[in-house]
């Protein structure tokens, strides 16, 4: 098997992933400038402007307290993006590290890890992050705490499993024979040859993420208000969802949109990743 | 007699890197009742060419030419018609019998299917012949062993049961890619000497696809060279054993160990970029001016012997 | 220089009814200075154990190897990362013996960086003198290895070995997976880097007649045991034991080679987990006598070289 690289233009050549690079590129844009695009400060109540129908104004309208549902859409999308790139680094680099370990040292230490892990799976992961909310109280702390606990535990797997063909490889038989210690061999060959299924992970497991966010926050257990956020947003809206729909809709249309872009991007990254796309068409 | 007559066959893939000109212009003639060893490194086309006769090439291939077999021309043919020919008419022996084997079927099963599927045979009449089939090619108690799947054969045995297979029909011409690859010696011999007996009885013709210059030594009657994508040298095994006229011929032979393994320079150009002129001439000794900028052709040499050298113009 | 006692490899599977598979079956030689000691034999036969169980990529059950003086068996990993770079190996598929994702120079430079070879600014000099001395030139410096046809991923491998000044170098079937014109010139270049910088070899191969080219001594090996030694050329020109004569046979080809093609041997290598009693090549010995079946021949001297067969 060749190896290849991913590459940017390969990426842009599928449409699907080209349209979700582009969408997660202007969110991520929004998230990060959201303090400066936003025309309204997304916390500020006006009482007398309270549940205003989109409008030249307030272009998504306002909400139950009069608040510009617009900033509060972008100041959410920087919530989100935070929470979930916070979530996704802790989970992905506590799998990978536990996961090669698990793989490379094989034996005993293999053998415990996996078992928990496979422990750990037989939670249904909404109902563990539920659980430890519920003892923890709600909040964006424990919100992090709660995801990253059961997170981490594909990242092992996935790990563990390119490790195991990796070890195999002659070139890890040659650095070993080179006298190359067991920890370089770990960062400096195993961890870049495994990275790529990883890369795919990531992508999909964003899309993931965001969804669990958003329905912690739905239940009231994530992000508190008033802090603007995807999911409280959508559990505000329900009330009001008969006469002012765009106080749903829009923060829903937002999670959908997000969730599915990512999801784009990581089929694209698969399709490049798979050796059989070397001839193409 | 000609039994199979390929004339000018091109056989390209597009890919993202350029147009692969796998097999450019061959010419070549299989007789009746002979072997033809197709001789040439990894990478020169030997393999395509295969394919192309038997039309298994995927979709993104072009393949132009003409291919006549008994009265047909086969890149012509309908599919249905393909279908009669492959396996019947003409048949395949792969080069990894592991995967070329269906590992859910008994081995049995699987030689009893082309007498099935060409013959219209029943099962119990195709799986006695099978079992004699499977005798023919050596296979300790036959019986027994044709209920057993093909991950409880081992590499030679394998191969055996491939080749009961790829007989079964009795074939007038029989392709086999690199029959002995992955074998060791002492199996190789046993199986090159089961496929000179087999071949021979059954006046088949075969098509020998190999780079190991010893397997085509002892099986060949000719020999035909590929060296990137095209056909650079036919002859009888024996002149060229002792007296190759190519120069990339005489290199190929003198690099074998026991031969003095004496390199080639350089590398064999990739099929994409292919070199002007004489694909050669950047690691021929013999290059000339002309050889830079014009392609030779293939000149007679006597005896049947063609060469696609200047030197030979 | 190196020398090579008893060592013994099993291997176990299965975790309730636990096979044995004994891989490597008790194997003594010694190799001298400058020396290359060829490994004959059939896939499955141990060889490959016998070069990964000397360099401790695989830990022996029991037996020794002596290193310039050190038994470097019994040898701590600290200690044992000391000796690493004197003892290299070369791998039969060469391109997946770089790691990927660094381009050429970088592997290259990776020994002469671990083990502070040369000073920083100096590297790429040497590194492009090293690739230059196997034969490759500037351009393939930022290549990766899959940009490079299997030749030339084994020129930088030796590069990256010849970095490090090995004394000792295994060479486990380097050129099997290469064509006949592009392995002449990988071992041509072997041969001439052998002469420059002095290394002992151990090349195993199933090829004959590389063997035969390479090798200025030799060993024949049938499951796990060595069943003939001695040097190259005797054990050519008169091979003593059945299993060497019927190898020297297969190997060779009518019309390439004046002698005449023998015909083959029979069967086919007995399963290495349920090993044959006695000889363990007498399921297929043309001269197979009543005692082979019951005891197992030892290495004895016979001529200049040493056979296992109750024949002598």
């Amino acid at each position: 098997m060749r190896f290849r690289d991913i590459r940017l233009d390969d990426l842009l050549r599928n449409k699907a992933s080209f349209l979700g690079l582009v969408i997660i590129g202007i969110l991520a844009f929004t998230a990060i400038a959201a303090d400066f695009i936003a025309p309204y400060d997304p916390n500020k109540i006006e009482l007398d402007e309270k549940l205003k129908p989109p409008s030249s104004e307030h272009i998504f309208g306002t909400d139950q307290l009069g608040r510009d549902q617009l900033s509060r859409v972008i100041h959410g999308t920087q919530t989100t993006f935070k929470l979930s790139l916070i979530i996704v680094t802790i989970t992905a680099s506590f799998g990978v590290f536990i996961g090669i370990t698990a793989g490379y040292f094989g034996g005993f230490i293999d053998e415990i890890l996996m078992r928990l892990i496979d422990v750990l799976l037989a939670f249904p992961s909404i109902i563990l992050a539920l659980v430890i909310i519920g003892s923890l109280g709600p909040g964006i702390l424990n919100t992090v705490i709660a995801i990253s606990l059961v997170g981490w535990l594909y990242y092992a797997r996935v790990a563990r499993a390119s490790t195991l063909s990796i070890k195999e490889k002659e070139y890890i038989e040659g650095a070993r024979a080179m006298g190359c210690s067991e920890m370089y061999i770990c960062t400096h060959y195993i961890l870049p040859n495994c990275l790529p299924p990883i890369i795919v992970l990531v992508t999909l497991n964003m899309g993931g993420v965001i969804l669990t966010i958003a329905s912690l926050g739905f239940l009231g257990l994530g992000a508190q208000p008033p802090t603007p956020e995807w999911g409280t947003m959508l559990n505000e809206g329900r009330e009001f969802l008969r006469d002012c729909p765009w106080l749903s809709v829009v923060p829903g249309a937002l999670i959908m949109i997000s969730v599915l872009a990512f999801n784009f991007i990581g089929d694209g990254l698969r399709d490049i990743l798979d050796p059989r796309q070397q001839v193409i068409k | 007699m000609t039994l199979l007559s390929i004339r000018n066959l091109k056989s390209y893939f597009v890919t993202r890197d350029g147009v692969v000109k796998a097999v450019n212009q061959v010419s070549l003639d299989i007789f009746e009742n002979e072997t033809l060893g197709l001789v040439g490194e990894s990478g020169c086309g030997k393999t395509v060419l295969a394919l192309s006769i038997l039309r298994l090439l995927s979709e993104n291939t072009v393949v132009e030419g003409k291919i006549s077999f008994k009265g047909n021309d086969l890149l012509r043919l309908n599919e249905e018609g393909m279908r009669d020919i492959r396996g019947k008419e003409i048949a395949q022996i792969f080069q990894n019998p592991l995967s070329s084997l269906n590992p859910v079927l008994t081995i049995g099963l699987q030689v009893s299917e082309p007498f099935m599927l060409h013959r219209g045979m029943k099962l119990s009449d195709a799986w006695q012949s099978a079992i004699s089939m499977l005798r023919a090619a050596k296979i300790p108690s036959p019986a027994e062993r044709g209920k057993e799947y093909p991950h409880q054969f081992s590499g030679g045995m394998r191969q055996r049961a491939m080749i009961s297979m790829g007989l079964a029909c009795n074939p007038a011409l029989i392709l086999a890619d690199e029959p002995t690859k992955g074998l060791d010696v002492t199996i190789q011999s046993q199986i090159i000497e089961l496929m000179r007996e087999l071949v021979k009885d059954r006046k088949a013709s075969m098509l020998l696809i190999t780079h190991d210059l010893a397997v085509a030594a002892e099986l060949c009657d000719r020999i035909a060279v590929m060296y990137s994508g095209e056909i650079v040298e036919v002859s009888e095994i024996k002149d060229f054993l002792s007296n190759p006229g190519h120069p990339y011929c005489r290199g190929l032979l003198r690099s074998l160990p026991l031969n003095g393994m004496e390199p080639i320079p350089g590398n064999s150009p990739s099929l994409i970029d292919v070199p002007e002129g004489c694909r050669f001439h950047p690691r021929c000794k013999y290059a000339m001016e002309r050889c830079r900028n014009e392609h030779p052709e293939m000149y007679e040499v006597g005896n049947g012997r063609k060469t696609r050298c200047f030197l030979y113009a | 220089m190196l020398e090579v006692r008893d060592i013994k490899k099993t291997f176990s599977k299965g975790l309730v009814h636990k096979k044995y598979l004994r891989a490597v079956d008790g194997i003594s030689f010694t190799i001298g200075e400058k020396e290359t000691f060829g490994l004959v034999g059939e896939s499955g036969c141990g060889k490959t154990t016998v070069g990964r169980l000397i360099l401790r990529l695989m830990e022996p059950d029991s037996g020794d190897v002596v290193f310039n003086g050190t038994n470097i068996t019994g040898l701590k990993k600290q200690d044992l990362r000391k000796i690493r770079p004197k003892m290299q190996i070369l791998f039969q598929d060469a391109d997946s013996s770089l790691h990927p994702r660094m381009r050429i120079w970088e592997s290259v430079a990776e020994p002469l960086k671990l083990y502070d070879l040369v000073p920083e600014s100096d590297i790429r000099k040497k590194v492009l003198e090293l690739l230059e001395m196997v034969g490759l030139q500037k351009e393939h410096l930022n290549r990766y290895p899959h940009e490079l046809s299997g030749g030339q991923n084994q020129r930088v491998v030796l590069a990256r070995v010849l970095a490090l000044r090995p004394q000792f170098i295994v060479a486990d079937e380097p050129t099997s997976a290469l064509d006949v014109s592009v392995q002449a010139q990988i071992l041509s270049l072997m041969n001439e880097m052998q002469q420059k910088y002095g290394f002992s070899c151990l090349f195993i191969s199933h090829d004959l007649g590389v063997i035969r080219k390479m090798t200025s001594i030799m060993g024949v090996m049938y499951l796990g045991k060595l069943v003939e030694t001695g040097r190259t050329e005797d054990v050519f020109e008169n091979p003593k034991h059945p299993y060497t004569q019927a190898l020297i046979a297969s190997g060779r080809v009518a019309g390439l080679d004046n002698e005449q093609k023998a015909s083959p041997i029979e069967g086919e290598m007995p399963d290495p987990m349920n090993p044959p009693s006695g000889c363990k090549f007498h399921t297929r010995c043309p001269q197979k006598m009543d005692l082979c079946e019951k005891i197992a021949p030892e290495l004895n001297n016979v001529g200049t070289g040493k056979v296992a067969c109750h024949l002598f």
